[in-house]
C-alpha cells in the first residue's frame, strides 16, 4: 500500500516550495512533487522581481542584506535567500513616441535608496526553500507530472505520468496559473475566463539603455512589450505579450529592437541565450480555494499580478493551516479554516473580488500609438515609486481621472475613444478573448 | 501527428498545461507528446508562443 503523507505539495515554484519548507519545519510527513528534474532551473519566462518595502497582499515584504533573509514582518515569518539581487526603482510605461509615464524616478530612487523591487534568481530561491524542506525530512520527488487527482475515503490520491500513485491526507495544489488540479476538481467552473496570455522573450547584451534598473512596459504597439534587466549583469529581457494567438510575438520584438524610437538602444546589442516563453490562462480568482482536502495556493488560485510575494504567503499560510488540522484531527474544511480566512481577508476581499468583475477590453482597439503618446505627455510628473500591480493601476486611475477635463478640452476625439474603451461591454470583450485564446477553465 | 520542434521549445510547459488529455508531459526536462494518447485537437499548436508544436506527416 502507498505511504500516507500528511500533505503532498504539487509544484515547486515559490508557493509550493514555501509550503514544503513550512510543512517540514512543522514536522509534518510531507512530500513535494515537481515535473522538472532541476528545481533551480527556471524554464518559463519571468521577470523575477519581488516587490519590497511597500504594502502588498497584507504585508510589507522586505529583504535584509545583512542576514540574507526575506522577512514578512506582519505575518511573522522569514526565510533565507542567499542568491544574487539587483535593485529596481520603478515601473515605467513607455510609448512609441519615446514618452514615459514614470512610477518612480530612477535617479532620485537611487539617491534616496528607494528600492521597490528586488530582482532575484527565482530558481535559487525555490531550490533553497526545497533544500530546507528536505533537511526536515520532506521527500522531494522530481520528474513527475501529476495528471490525475481523486478523493478516496481517508486520503487524496495523485497519479503521475509514470503510473505512480501518491496519497496524502491533504494536498496543496501549487501547480501554477494553468493548474490541472483545480481543473480536475471542478474548481474552475465558477471562474470567468478572461483570456489566454502568451508571452515570449529574447535576452540581449550590449544594449545601451539609460537607467535600466526599472521595469518598462510598452503601450501603443501591436502587442504588449516589456523590458527589464535580468539578474545576470549586462543582460536585458525583451518580451512581447498578447491575448491573441494570431499575433506574431517574435516579429513584434524584431520590429521593436530594429525600428522606431527604441532601436537606438539596440544598435550594438546581440541576442544571447535561449528564448523563453509563457502561456497563462487568465481567469477570475477562485472564491474558496479548497475542495476534497485539496488547498489551492498561489497562481493556481488567482492571477500572476500578486507576483512572488503573493505566492509565498499562501504557501506559508496553507502549510500552517494543515499543521493545525492534523493537530486537531480535523482532516476537512474546518481543520484548515485558518487558510481560507487568510485568503479571504488578504486577497479575495481587497483584490480578487474587484478583479472578478473587471473589464477585459483591448486598449489598442480604441487608442492608437499617437493617442498613447498624447496621454503619456500629460503625465509628466513622476508618480510615487511602486512595483505593486494594484498600486500601479490605482495611481494611473487617479492621475488620469484628474486629467479628464484637460483631455476633453484639448482632444475631444481621444476623450470619446477613452469613454468607448471604458464602457466596452464586458461580455463582448470576454467573448472576443475566448475566440482569441484557449480556454481551459470551464 | 503533432511533434515538438526541440530547437524552438523553451520548456515553458504551456502546451503541457493545456493538453486536455495529458498527452504532453515533461520527461527528463524535455516536453514530449505521447502520440498514442494525442487526439490531435491541436490546442498545443495554437497556444505555444514559440510555435514549437508542429503538425507532421505520419512517419
Amino acid at each position: 500500500m502507498a505511504e500516507l503523507y500528511d500533505v503532498i505539495i504539487v509544484g515547486a515554484g515559490p508557493a509550493g516550495a514555501m509550503a514544503a519548507k513550512i510543512a517540514g519545519e512543522n514536522g509534518l510527513k510531507a512530500a513535494i512533487i515537481e515535473r522538472k528534474t532541476d528545481i533551480g532551473a527556471i524554464r518559463r519566462i519571468c521577470t523575477m522581481i519581488v516587490n519590497v518595502d511597500e504594502e502588498n497582499v497584507g504585508d510589507i515584504l522586505t529583504y535584509s542584506h545583512k542576514t540574507k533573509r526575506f522577512i514578512f514582518p506582519r505575518n511573522g515569518f522569514s526565510f533565507t535567500y542567499d542568491g544574487p539581487t539587483r535593485n529596481i526603482y520603478g515601473f515605467h510605461i513607455i510609448t512609441p513616441g519615446g514618452l514615459q509615464v514614470e512610477m518612480g524616478n530612477i535617479g532620485r530612487g537611487k539617491a534616496e535608496k528607494n528600492v521597490v523591487g528586488l530582482m532575484i534568481h527565482k530558481g535559487h530561491m525555490c531550490q533553497g526553500l526545497v533544500n530546507e524542506a528536505r533537511q526536515y525530512g520532506v521527500e522531494v520527488i522530481t520528474n513527475s507530472n501529476i495528471n490525475s487527482v481523486r478523493k478516496e475515503a481517508g486520503y487524496v490520491a495523485l497519479l503521475d505520468n509514470r503510473g505512480n500513485e501518491y496519497r496524502g491526507k491533504f494536498v496543496i495544489a501549487a501547480d501554477g496559473v494553468n493548474s490541472r488540479i483545480t481543473r480536475l476538481l471542478g474548481l474552475d467552473r465558477e471562474r470567468v475566463f478572461i483570456g489566454t496570455y502568451r508571452d515570449m522573450a529574447r535576452t540581449y547584451e550590449g544594449y545601451e539603455i539609460p537607467d535600466e534598473e526599472r521595469l518598462m512596459f510598452g503601450l501603443g504597439w501591436s502587442t504588449g512589450i516589456s523590458l527589464a534587466p535580468e539578474i545576470h549583469p549586462g543582460h536585458l529581457h525583451v518580451a512581447a505579450t498578447s491575448y491573441n494567438y494570431e499575433n506574431d510575438l517574435d516579429a513584434q520584438i524584431e520590429q521593436f529592437v530594429n525600428t522606431g524610437t527604441y532601436a537606438k538602444w539596440f544598435t550594438k546589442a546581440r541576442e544571447v541565450g535561449r528564448r523563453t516563453s509563457c502561456v497563462s490562462n487568465i481567469a477570475t480568482p477562485i472564491v474558496v480555494p479548497f475542495k476534497d482536502n485539496v488547498l489551492v495556493v498561489g497562481d493556481s488560485s488567482w492571477m500572476q499580478e500578486t507576483g512572488i510575494n503573493g505566492a509565498l504567503m499562501p504557501g506559508w499560510s496553507a502549510a500552517n493551516a494543515i499543521t493545525e488540522a492534523i493537530l486537531k484531527k480535523e482532516i476537512n474544511k474546518n481543520g484548515i479554516a485558518s487558510y481560507l480566512a487568510w485568503y479571504d481577508k488578504f486577497w479575495y476581499q481587497p483584490f480578487g473580488k474587484r478583479m472578478a468583475s473587471s473589464g477585459g477590453a483591448d486598449m489598442k482597439e480604441y487608442l492608437s500609438g499617437e493617442d498613447i503618446d498624447y496621454l503619456a505627455g500629460l503625465a509628466n510628473e513622476p508618480m510615487p515609486a511602486t512595483m505593486n500591480f494594484f498600486t500601479i493601476m490605482k495611481q494611473l486611475g487617479t492621475t488620469f481621472s484628474a486629467l479628464l477635463p484637460q483631455i476633453q478640452d484639448e482632444r475631444p476625439d481621444i476623450m470619446q475613444r477613452l469613454l468607448g474603451y471604458r464602457s466596452h461591454p464586458r461580455a463582448l470583450a470576454l467573448a472576443k478573448r475566448r475566440n482569441e485564446g484557449c480556454a481551459i477553465v470551464d | 501527428m503533432v511533434k515538438i520542434d526541440k530547437e524552438k521549445c523553451s520548456g515553458c510547459c504551456g502546451c503541457v498545461d493545456h493538453c486536455p488529455v495529458a498527452a504532453i508531459n515533461v520527461i527528463d526536462d524535455v516536453v514530449v507528446i505521447d502520440n498514442e494518447l494525442c487526439m490531435e485537437c491541436l490546442i498545443c499548436t495554437k497556444v505555444c508562443p514559440l510555435r514549437a508544436p508542429q503538425i507532421v506527416e505520419q512517419a
